[in-house]
């Protein structure tokens, strides 16, 4: 899932700072997961901004919405109605759910209220670690489940770089140096032989951005014109 | 025909001493042992932004320590560069003449002076072995042909104390298989360990440089204290026998040291030759070369 | 007039409450502008509960359970001290300040532990003053009491 961080508050409230009537949207999936963007949050940011303003004798109106996520056009049209009431929109949502919420038709400025980081993996509460790149070329079948892209900070394709010290990665030292773990596991199951053949060059081309995927069974529906 | 080739060829155990490449524009420094030096060393190692720390670019380097005398022995890191400037940098080392090419990935930016950069790493230094490869049999890496192919004699990195030792002799494989010319070894200071590693490298024609260094004083201070965190280390006795007050001396001794390394080195045929990296000083690397008995 | 703190007391059932319990039947004194609000657990206590409370216009909040290894629900006092210290950090970056969130362990035994914190929050909130979300407080005046009222919800 996607996990992202909450900004600093002093950058959420200065952006919402010309506004008088304020809509919070949260966005109940990824964020929520990594506990920064879900309902409760919405309602701690609420509270916080409620408990800054009071303190320069303000009263602005706050509003709290969340809906299931806002990737997803059905769950963000409720919000397209209710903003009417609203200046501007704080949205705890990714990258992702705020631009397509500031898109949508009649919607008020929309301000983010996270900084999106990486695609990765709940390991515990609160403890969330990176897993993917999203390269469009995936190499796990071949290294044995542990992703050199994203793992290895080199993204090397062929076996470890010379700086690591025994097994802990040059970059950070507290980590496993992704190349030996992959041919430990590789070892361990014995399939050596993936990791034999030198990989080729990879395909960045695939993930010029902004990249977009057309299910092949669609392929009919948007591209009706042809 | 590059003159490193040549020598190692030939079994002439060549030398080659690393300079150290500005961070401005002012070549005098690096270019001081040359004067002193060129005659008894085969070649001279250039480094690409060491460390990731930004320096004066190596090719550009290379070329003025070829017009003042010297072979130049280019490194060239995956960090910095995309595929596309990988290979125009290679064409450009061809056409300047500069034909000793050592292929590694490269510290990454958060080691270095500038943590931010964007780190490219778009070929690891197999697939960087495999487009110089390209490069000289006519063609780029995207199949395109060239008008001129350059000549490389290709190098690539080997750490004798790897572990684990497995992957990075798995990846010394697919440096071979790349067409790999020749190997420069981490620093070494435990002869023992160089010629274990050797033993598991295998029989294989494809030559070896042994590196020695000589070691700053915070560097044996650290190593003294168990903190020393490279990918070699020094041994109890090496520690004592380079411990100093004045840092100066620290330098001297290591020099020592390293002259007599290499002499053991060639005496115990461990290697085919030597890297060495004495701080880019010319006094140290005279004091080396009359240890070794050069 | 002076000004009274108003505080909020958040505390535990098995412990810390027990404890206000007893300093009551044995008559102890001690400031009487804490208003108690009672949890089983202050593992309940959710974050929002205390900046509501700040919204609401506490001036202060004390957080009480059972001391570490005691609670009665085995990890209760633990969580509560997670989110007491994560509120803490919301109250620094909004600018009320984390020194008006206060976390104590009272044994149930030990009510004069209880006074000694009330008396020792009350004695802070008196030094740090009015929350600031009440900026027409002003001593000696009776219009000021109302304002404060009626900013109060």
């Amino acid at each position: 899932m996607i996990i992202a961080e909450r900004k600093p508050f002093a950058e959420i409230k200065a952006a919402v700072a010309p506004y008088e009537k304020i809509l919070i949207a949260g966005c109940g999936t990824c964020v929520a997961v990594c506990l920064v963007g879900g309902e409760k949050e919405v309602g701690l940011l609420a509270s916080q901004l409620k408990l800054a303003w009071g303190q320069e004798g303000k009263h602005p109106t706050i509003g709290e919405m969340t809906v299931e996520r806002q990737c997803d056009r059905e769950f963000i049209q409720p919000l397209g109605d209710a903003v009417a009431d609203y200046d501007v929109v704080i949205s705890t949502a990714c990258g992702a759910g705020v631009q397509f919420l500031a898109a949508l038709p009649g919607m008020k400025p929309v301000i983010p209220a996270l900084n999106t980081t990486f695609i990765g993996v709940n390991e515990e509460a609160g403890f969330y670690t990176e897993r993917c790149r999203a390269c469009h070329q995936c190499y796990l079948g071949v290294t044995g489940g542990i992703c050199p892209q994203t793992m290895c900070p080199k993204g090397l394709l062929n076996g470890p770089c010379g700086g690591n010290i025994q097994g802990k990665c040059e970059v950070n030292p507290d980590r496993a140096c992704a190349w030996c773990e992959i041919y430990a596991r590789l070892e361990q199951q014995g399939r050596l032989e993936q990791i034999d053949t030198i990989l080729p060059l990879h395909p960045n081309g695939r993930s010029n951005t902004p990249a977009t995927v057309i299910h092949p069974a669609y392929k009919r529906r948007y591209f009706a014109h042809e | 025909m590059s003159k490193l080739k040549e020598a190692l060829e030939g079994g002439r155990f060549p030398i080659v001493m690393e300079l150290k490449t500005p961070k401005g524009i002012d070549l005098e420094g690096m270019l001081a042992p040359l004067k002193s030096l060129n005659g008894k060393v085969t070649a001279f190692g250039i480094p690409d932004s060491e460390h990731a720390k930004m320096k004066l670019s190596a090719l550009a380097a290379a070329r003025v320590v070829k017009e003042a005398g010297g072979e130049p022995l280019v490194f060239m890191t995956c960090r910095d560069r995309n595929r596309l400037a990988l290979e125009s940098d290679l064409l450009g080392a061809g056409a300047l003449g500069l034909e000793n090419i050592t292929a590694m990935s490269g510290d990454f930016v958060s080691l270095g002076d500038h943590p931010d950069a964007k780190p490219v790493y778009d070929a690891d230094s197999v697939q960087l072995l495999q487009i110089a490869r390209g490069l000289m049999a006519g063609h780029d890496s995207a199949g395109l042909p060239l008008t001129g192919s350059p000549q490389f004699c290709l190098g690539a990195v080997l750490i004798p104390e790897a572990d684990p030792v497995a992957p990075q002799l798995l990846k010394a494989k697919k440096k071979l298989e790349a067409g790999v010319d020749f190997f420069i070894t981490a620093p070494v200071f435990d002869l023992k360990k160089l010629s274990q590693f050797k033993q598991l490298l295998g029989a294989q024609s494809v030559k070896v440089l042994a590196c020695v260094k000589v070691s700053k004083a915070s560097e044996v201070e650290q190593a003294a204290q168990g903190q020393l965190r490279k990918v070699y280390s020094l041994p109890p006795q090496i520690i004592q026998e380079l411990s100093d007050a004045d840092p100066e001396e620290v330098l001297k001794k290591g020099a020592v040291l390293a002259g007599r390394l290499l002499k053991e080195i060639k005496a115990q045929n461990l290697a085919d030759g030597v890297y060495v990296k004495a701080r880019g000083r010319g006094d140290l690397m005279a004091l080396i070369l009359e240890q070794a008995g050069v | 007039m002076e000004f009274t703190p108003k505080i909020l007391a958040l505390l535990c059932t098995y412990c810390t409450y027990t404890a206000a319990d007893m300093a009551g039947s044995a008559r102890m004194q001690y400031p009487a502008n804490v208003r108690i609000v009672k949890y089983l657990c202050t593992g309940r206590i959710d974050v929002l509960h205390i900046l509501k409370g700040f919204e609401a216009g506490a001036d202060g909040i004390m957080v009480s359970g059972c001391e570490a290894g005691t609670c009665h629900f085995l990890e209760g006092n633990l969580r509560a001290r997670e989110r007491v210290e994560f509120v803490q950090h919301l109250l620094d970056e909004c600018g009320l300040g984390s020194e008006r969130l206060v976390m104590y362990e009272v044994a149930a035994s030990d009510a004069p532990k209880w006074v000694e914190a009330v008396n020792e929050m009350v004695e802070r909130i008196n030094r740090l003053g009015p929350s600031p979300l009440n900026p027409n407080w002003k001593p000696g005046s009776m219009a000021s009491e109302e304002q404060e009222l009626a900013v109060r919800i």
